[in-house]
């Protein structure tokens, strides 16, 4: 650094400290609530944990459903990371590698859902959801395709189709990766694969899904974990879905767990238990962040690209 | 092994035509440099030769087999490309031995290929190493050793040494040629750089604008250039080119005002006229004021050492303010600009061109 | 763009790209459609009946005070948080750029909160703030203040946007401190001999340097604070206390699914999606301006 003085390091570091403080003030707090002994003041300021951390986390834990819950998470945001980032790789290497007619047309296509969040179209989005079928149904109806059928085989035909996906993981998975951001990810990063690696393959006699799979994937790891941090966070954290499509307890996730431990105007709230129960619901993306910290920086600014 | 034919080739991109037509045939074993400026059509005819791009019209035989709808892998081919291309994610080993992975080879077979290629090229201590962790002349010859397993029909070599720094270009380019010595295979080798054009080829295709505008032996090509183009391209410092006048009978010159200079048996195939004289700077001597030919003031003077350059402008009606003229003298010469030199031309090596078209005409 | 060495494949491309397309088609395309088709038409609670009525959908909603009092509040917490967010971020940004020690600490106890769930932010804060159960709300009564988000909008206000700001400098923090370490030490070492002092060189050097990031980060922020947030505002506000709290999202979702008023429902996903899409299309021309100036 050009500046030397001892003032402004100092300043630089308290600037950093008060901002840290700040920043981590609120889950400490919770955590410190989540160490307090039952029937505790709530409205009194404690500085320091009160010892009953670990009691509290083992009842939370305990507490009916909490286990299933963190678990439908864990599908939530696995399904996510893991689908998005299969058919992205499948699209983002069919619009990167091959000349075919309507490419520009599926570029379009899946560059406007770039933006469009499934909170904007969540009515709509949830009628699907309740029949996925239903675009397909409506296409037959169109098409007058039951009374074709009819004529065909001489006698009345009633196409019926219906799949609902309220309470499965489907339902829960599917619409959130019905959006581009990936693909456009390793989009951008196949264009930057040297263009003579593809030659090289081709000599060596690979065709186009041995160079996917043995030269492309490979070299995608990087991308891929980087995109895997955000997905997964993405995914565990989704609340206004799994609130709409969610409705039988075991099929809940835990951040709509933690919302419905809010206390309204009940003055008897266990609060402690309400903390103990956010910090294990927040726990597993807090750890994916931190540990892959690398890959999650990585994986933020590349996406935005 | 085999000898690969291009037969009128010609290549578009939509309404641009780049390649106007080549053809040349290359013999079993022949090491074949293209050299071109960047933009003359050079790359894009040996990756025709390799598959990567399609023939607009005209016929590529491999072994006497045309090859225009064959896929690259089955064109019996390898490449060496510039920037080499290896797979980032795998080890030398598994980098030289993909393709015959893919092609089914077996284990015994491949671990043969692969520790033969590892001798020749010295590779035997890198071969469990990540591209990323070698030097660029290993990678360079990573490469090499991808395409001496395949034993392929023929080697493509695009540019290979132009990512490589001057001392290791020099030494990769006796590597290359020592092996084709041992392996006799047929070489097709693109390159921008004359002295590796000169050095490396048997023969040499010298291409301008997409045609080949002349093809033959270095040295033949050296001394009998077929255009002012390839003159001017294979040389350095490159030929200089005066107007001339050519006597009615075809066997003198007038060079910017000089007398008369007797084209010794090489006359001009038509008397009278215009034309562009080439007379390579090592053809020019300083002598003695009564023999000059010509006079230059000499404008910079570039010792090498070995030789020296210099470069002056023609003594023009008195003034020196003519053309340009580069000469080189052997040794170490001490000239001051400013100096005023009386100059000598070999006669036997004045190449005289058509002053419009630029070909040949003595 | 597309590369220049393809391969030649009459239906694999298709095959490829089938997945994505048909889930986009599913979820995607459909119900954004069906959004649009239905917002031109009327329907009764149950969805029995449909009645075409045209632009109606929307000249209700044009006339309606309590949108433009969403709107209003809206454009007041996406502009705070946006705001808010960004200062944060940035100051944090700059002075983290500038340390040598301890960086990864303060940057993982920067980073952490964008890892969690709005929804749990919002607990973590009403937590704090709650009138009778907080803390910090105990504090501000005892100094005089009388703070009560749950019965005033504007109380309640500053809590989501506080709420909703502090998830989002994670994101901002990073990158600009990505986009800080991207600039070359010698344009700043140049800046410094030409006499700049940091809040000079900070002035003229650095933020211009930054605005393709701020301005990337400004819409991406706006963007967030109007649907990402949904969570922190369900389980603090609930929209209220009177609609103060009930941003265009929330509503569209209260609309639609307490009120099971399909048709302005729909009609306001339009509008929301012809917003976000004007953002991205502003945001992808400012882009492309930057690269053909490069």
């Amino acid at each position: 650094m050009i500046e030397r003085a001892h003032w402004f390091d100092r300043l630089t570091y308290g600037a950093l400290i008060v901002g840290a403080i700040l920043v981590c003030m609120p889950i400490y707090y919770a955590v410190i609530v989540a160490s307090m002994p039952d029937g505790s003041e709530s409205d009194a300021v404690y500085l320091l944990p009160g010892g009953h951390l670990f009691e509290n986390l083992a009842n939370a834990w305990n507490k009916e459903g909490l286990g299933r819950q963190l678990f439908n998470s864990g599908v939530m945001a696995v399904g996510v990371t893991v689908g998005k980032i299969a058919i992205s790789l499948l699209s983002a290497f069919a619009i990167t590698y091959f000349r075919f007619r309507f490419r520009m047309t599926a570029f379009w296509l899946i560059f406007i859902t770039l933006m469009l969040p499934v909170e904007v179209r969540i009515v709509p989005t949830f009628e699907v959801a309740a029949n996925a079928l239903a675009p397909f149904q409506a296409i037959i109806d169109l098409l007058a395709i039951e009374r074709v059928a009819g004529w065909l085989a001489g006698h009345e035909v009633d196409i019926n189709l219906e799949w609902s996906l309220l309470d499965s993981y489907t339902g829960l998975i599917l619409p959130l990766i019905a959006s581009a951001t990936a693909t456009f990810l390793f989009r951008q990063f196949f264009l930057t694969v040297p263009e003579e690696l593809c030659e090289a393959a081709k000599i060596d006699g690979a065709g186009p899904m041995r160079f996917f799979f043995r030269i492309l994937l490979p070299m995608s790891t990087t991308s891929m974990a980087a995109l895997a941090v955000i997905l997964f966070i993405f995914g565990w954290n989704q609340y206004l879905w799994p609130l709409l499509i969610t409705t039988e307890p075991e099929m809940t996730t835990v951040v709509i767990g933690v919302a419905r431990t809010l206390p309204t105007e009940d003055a008897d709230a266990q609060w402690n238990l309400t903390m103990a129960t956010a910090i294990l619901a927040t726990l597993p993306p807090v750890a994916v962040v931190l540990l892959l910290q690398r890959w999650f920086v990585k994986g933020l600014v590349d996406a935005e690209k | 092994m085999a000898d690969v034919e291009i037969r009128n080739v010609y290549k578009s991109y939509g309404d641009t035509q780049v390649i106007h037509g080549v053809s040349v045939f290359i013999r079993d074993g022949e090491f074949v440099v293209i050299v071109g400026p960047s933009g003359c059509g050079k790359s894009t005819l040996l990756r025709m030769i390799a598959g990567l791009e399609a023939i607009t019209s005209g016929d590529i035989a491999i072994d006497g087999r045309v090859v225009n709808e064959v896929e690259p892998k089955d064109r019996d081919i390898a490449m060496v490309f510039q920037n080499y291309a290896l797979y980032p994610h795998m080890t030398v080993a598994q980098n030289m031995s993909f393709g015959l992975r893919l092609r089914r080879l077996s284990k015994r077979e491949v671990a043969d290929r692969l520790r033969r290629a590892a001798e020749i090229l010295q590779l035997s201590e890198l071969m469990d190493r990540k591209p990323r962790q070698l030097s660029g002349g290993q990678r360079q010859r990573v490469a090499m050793g991808r395409a001496i397993v395949r034993d392929p029909a023929a080697f493509l070599f695009d540019e290979p040494l132009s990512n490589l720094d001057a001392k290791l270009r020099v030494q990769m380019r006796l590597e290359i040629k020592k092996l084709h010595r041992e392996l006799g295979a047929t070489s097709i080798y693109v390159t921008h750089d004359q002295v590796e054009a000169m050095t490396m080829a048997d023969r040499l295709i010298v291409m301008n604008a997409g045609i080949a505008e002349q093809v033959g032996a270095p040295l033949d090509i050296y001394e009998c250039p077929a255009s002012a183009y390839v003159a001017g391209f294979i040389g350095s410092p490159a030929m200089n080119f005066l107007a001339c006048e050519v006597t009615g009978d075809g066997r003198a010159v007038h060079l910017n005002g000089s007398g008369e200079l007797a084209l010794n048996g090489n006359g001009a195939t038509a008397g009278g006229g215009v034309a562009t004289a080439g007379i390579r700077p090592e053809h020019i001597a300083v002598c003695g004021g009564e023999d000059a030919d010509l006079h230059v003031t000499a404008t910079m003077v570039e010792p090498l050492g070995a030789d020296t350059l210099v470069h002056g402008a023609l003594a023009h009606d008195g003034a020196a303010a003519g053309p340009e003229l580069t000469i080189r003298l052997p040794g170490i010469v001490r000239i001051q600009a400013g100096e005023q030199l009386p100059l000598r031309i070999d006669r036997d090596r004045i190449h005289l061109f058509d002053a419009e078209r630029g070909t040949r005409i003595n | 763009m597309i590369k220049r060495v393809t391969f030649a494949s009459k239906s694999l491309p298709y095959l490829l790209l089938g997945p994505q397309l048909l889930i986009l088609a599913v979820f995607f395309f459909w119900p954004a459609g069906k959004a649009i088709y239905e917002s031109f038409f009327l329907s009764d609670p149950f969805g029995a009946t449909q009645i075409f009525v045209g632009l109606e959908n929307f000249q209700m909603l044009l006339v309606s005070p309590e949108y433009y009092d969403s709107i209003l509040v809206t454009l007041v917490f996406s502009g705070l948080t946006t705001l808010a967010a960004l200062l944060s971020g940035f100051v944090m940004a700059v002075f983290a750029d500038r340390a040598i020690r301890g960086v990864l600490v303060f940057k993982s106890a920067l980073i952490w909160p964008y890892a969690v769930a709005p929804a749990v932010a919002g607990a973590l804060w009403i937590f704090l703030f709650h009138p009778t159960f907080g803390s910090v709300a105990g504090l501000l009564i005892a100094l005089g203040v009388d703070w009560d988000p749950l019965l005033n909008g504007a109380h309640a206000m500053t809590l989501v946007v506080v709420a909703a700001a502090w998830k989002q400098i994670s994101y901002n923090f990073v990158f600009f401190l990505a986009g800080l370490q991207a600039i070359p030490k010698s344009l700043i070492e140049a800046a410094a001999i030409d006499g700049a002092g940091p809040g000079k060189r900070l002035w003229y050097v650095v933020i211009p340097l930054l605005s393709p990031t701020t301005f990337f980060l400004i819409v991406i922020n706006i963007v967030y604070a109007f649907f990402d947030t949904f969570g922190i505002i369900h389980a603090v506000t609930g929209g209220g206390p009177a609609g103060a709290t009930n941003t265009l999202v929330f509503k569209v979702y209260t609309d639609g699914f307490e009120n099971q008023d399909l048709g302005a429902s729909s009609a306001q996903s339009v509008i929301l999606m012809f917003i976000v899409i004007a953002l991205t299309v502003l945001q992808f021309r400012y882009i492309e301006r930057r690269v053909s100036y490069a």
